[in-house]
């Protein structure tokens, strides 16, 4: 496999391996490092790459497995502590534009989400994957997938019916 | 779409049970027209699922290993410690091979010192003309503190 099949064959996933390295990293910088180091982490082992049926589904198990460790080391906890302070000090100001950008606040409830959930939210409802696919990169049957799938939508619901009687009731 | 079906839809969407053809009928329900007042937080997030699909990676694909550029960088670094201490060296040896008395008559000396001397103390007064404004902070902080 030369570079240019190479690139033939990730480019249409680059962009889904970001969404869901954005997903679980939150900062839009460490969820680009991440893209960029799972396609160095394909590239190096593209000879290889071909015994593997559905590179898609690879490339996001990569992606997946990368970003946990990543949440999972000190570095990047680090880097999540910064964030969040971030966020949090954000938070007031963003709360008097609630009403204009109701769709950061899906993503914050996201964030809140166990990462499990976030993930298979992030693949079934944004990227549109059938269970089977899912089940494959989360290497979980399709019944636990359907499961954690449920919760997490009820949840996203339920929070937004919080945020919206807040001040009502 | 009537609404008990929409309804019963959604109530397989929550369970995790709608295929994907059932999700993207949802989706272009909640996109297209008016959503009935208790089911908008549905279409908060069919519209979030798709927008988020709507973003993109934004560098391009890089794969040269970074690690071949941290070792140019690390030879070049090398390259250039080297080349500023032998250059170094150089250096002071011309300085020291050079003599530095090489004017023999003392007259001649003293006034070869002097015009340099006058030179220094030009430039020098160049320079301190600029410490001037310095004054102002002293005016600036009399006002304020007063020290007697």
């Amino acid at each position: 496999m030369n570079q240019k099949t190479f690139i033939g064959v990730v480019n249409p996933v680059k962009d889904k391996m970001y969404r869901l390295a954005l997903r679980l990293l939150i900062s839009k910088d460490s969820a680009e490092d991440a893209t960029q180091e799972v396609l160095l982490k394909l590239w190096d082992r593209k000879n290889k790459l071909k015994d593997y049926a559905n590179i898609e589904a690879f490339a996001m198990t990569v992606t997946k497995n990368y970003c946990l460790d990543q949440l999972k080391s000190k570095q990047n906890n680090n880097l999540k502590i910064v964030h969040t302070n971030y966020e949090s000090q954000d938070r007031s100001a963003f709360e008097q534009l609630e009403t204009n950008d109701r769709l950061k606040e899906i993503s914050r409830i996201l964030e809140t989400l166990p990462e499990q959930q976030k993930l298979i939210f992030q693949l079934r409802d944004i990227e549109e994957y059938e269970y089977e696919e899912i089940a494959k990169v989360m290497n979980m049957n399709e019944t636990a997938i359907r499961v954690s799938l449920s919760r997490a939508r009820k949840t996203i619901r339920i929070e937004l019916l919080k945020k919206d009687s807040y001040g009502i009731k | 779409m009537e609404l008990n079906k929409l309804e019963s839809l959604l109530k397989r969407y929550d369970d995790g049970e709608t295929s994907l053809e059932e999700e993207k009928l949802l989706k272009e329900y909640f996109h297209s027209g008016k959503v009935p007042n208790h089911l908008k937080e549905y279409k908060m997030i069919f519209n979030f699922s798709e927008e988020e699909k709507k973003i993109h990676h934004p560098g391009k694909i890089k794969l040269k290993s970074r690690r071949k550029w941290y070792a140019i960088g690390l030879a070049a670094s090398i390259l250039i410690a080297v080349g500023i201490f032998t250059f170094q060296e150089n250096e002071q040896q011309n300085f020291s091979q050079n003599e530095l008395g090489t004017i023999e008559n003392p007259e001649e000396a003293y006034y070869k010192a002097k015009e340099t001397l006058q030179m220094v103390a030009q430039i020098m007064n160049i320079g301190k003309q600029e410490l001037v404004y310095l004054d102002e902070f002293n005016k600036t902080k009399n006002q304020i503190i007063k020290i007697k």
